[in-house]
């Protein structure tokens, strides 16, 4: 019994080091497995993408709240700098996020914590940018080539829909 | 056994059990803290996050924000620790989450909102009708009910409740914040 076992050890230890390498290579290629995925959903690369009100035939992303509005822009800031400009919505929570290609949320903004009103943002690579930075822009360096800006806007009141909407509405990117 | 069939079955050994070990790892959000029957990760969105979070947040909670703009709590269990069944009645109860804004949303097995014929899915700080204390109660249930309502038409769901910007006493510690019960009232 005991030599069965010794003979068997070999064939046992390699199994388990198979099943651990398995292991480590799904689990560090399911980010960006799911993201890529959920980016190409989402729709063209640096173009801005209002998405309808949500309900139960939304299938873009995971456990989506029905009392926000999503708007999305792919970035790729491999050529060229995305500029993303945005007024923000008075009155309700709004927020602009971005997440790279791992899936973490590298930047956040809210409604409260944008100065006058309005956004422009340059999310660049580290290459150096062949003409002058606009003017007043923050900069932001993205930690991967590509990724996600995701807009939120809160319908607060189903009354105010529309205004909310068309407030939303303003959000845009465009390679710079 | 010939060598090369103990060989083969080693690597298909090896296969399954990496990808049964995978799966039984991030089939839920590993980590985080427990506050009554609702989890919270303390690192979703963030960087910090370890490779099973990461793999769980992007599963299960793709593009959420970090926990200084957003927590997410989630219920798969009642208060009594009773996994939530869609053939139940529960009852939600208690004081609102200190936060800017909050909502409560039932999502079904596949983590997307379950189709019903009154588009509703969610109770939240805008549209909550209170108790005269201050608290709230709202039913989950397949039956239409009164009031504070939210339909459960799958047998298997699950709940989020989110704060937009938390308190800072619920982001210092969000084991220990106010959130509400959710209690089996009856079974079939």
């Amino acid at each position: 019994m005991k030599v069965r076992l010794f003979r068997a050890l070999p064939w046992v230890l390699a199994t388990l080091v198979i099943a651990i390498g398995v292991h480590l290579a799904l689990l560090y290629q399911i980010p960006g497995y799911v993201m890529e995925k959920a980016l190409a959903r989402v729709g063209p690369a640096n173009t801005i993408v209002h998405g309808k009100r949500v309900d139960a035939t939304a299938r873009a992303i995971v456990r989506p709240s029905p009392e926000l509005l999503y708007s999305t822009c792919p970035y790729d800031v491999s050529q060229r700098p995305l500029r993303i400009t945005a007024e923000v919505p008075q009155g309700t929570y709004w927020s602009v996020s971005f997440f790279d290609d791992e899936t973490n949320n590298f930047y956040v903004r809210n409604d409260r914590q944008v100065k006058g009103g309005h956004i422009d943002i340059l999310l660049m690579a580290a290459a150096p940018l062949d003409k002058p930075l606009p003017k007043g822009a923050e900069i932001v360096h993205a930690p991967s080539l590509k990724g996600l800006v995701l807009f939120r806007t809160l319908i607060n009141d189903d009354a105010q829909f529309a205004a909310i909407d068309a407030a939303r509405r303003t959000a845009d990117c465009a390679p710079y | 056994m010939r060598l090369w069939l103990k060989a083969l079955l080693t690597i298909v050994s090896g296969l399954v059990l990496g990808v049964v070990l995978t799966w039984v790892t991030v089939r839920s959000m590993p980590g985080g803290v427990s506050d009554g029957p609702w989890r919270t990760s303390l690192t979703i969105g963030s960087s910090e996050a370890n490779p099973w979070q990461r793999a769980a947040i992007a599963l299960h909670g793709l593009f959420a924000l970090n926990r200084s703009e957003t927590i997410y709590y989630t219920a798969s269990h009642d208060s009594g620790g009773q996994m939530l069944d869609g053939n139940c009645i529960y009852r939600l109860k208690g004081h609102e989450p200190d936060a800017r804004w909050w909502s409560i949303t039932a999502y079904g097995p596949d983590d997307y909102l379950m189709a019903n014929k009154q588009n509703r899915y969610s109770v939240s700080k805008t549209g909550i009708t209170r108790n005269a204390d201050g608290t709230f109660t709202a039913t989950l249930s397949k039956a239409a009910g009164p009031g504070n309502w939210i339909p459960i038409p799958e047998r298997h769901f699950s709940l989020t409740m989110r704060l937009y910007n938390p308190a800072p006493g619920v982001v210092a510690d969000p084991a220990n914040a106010m959130v509400p019960q959710i209690v089996r009232v009856v079974c079939p």
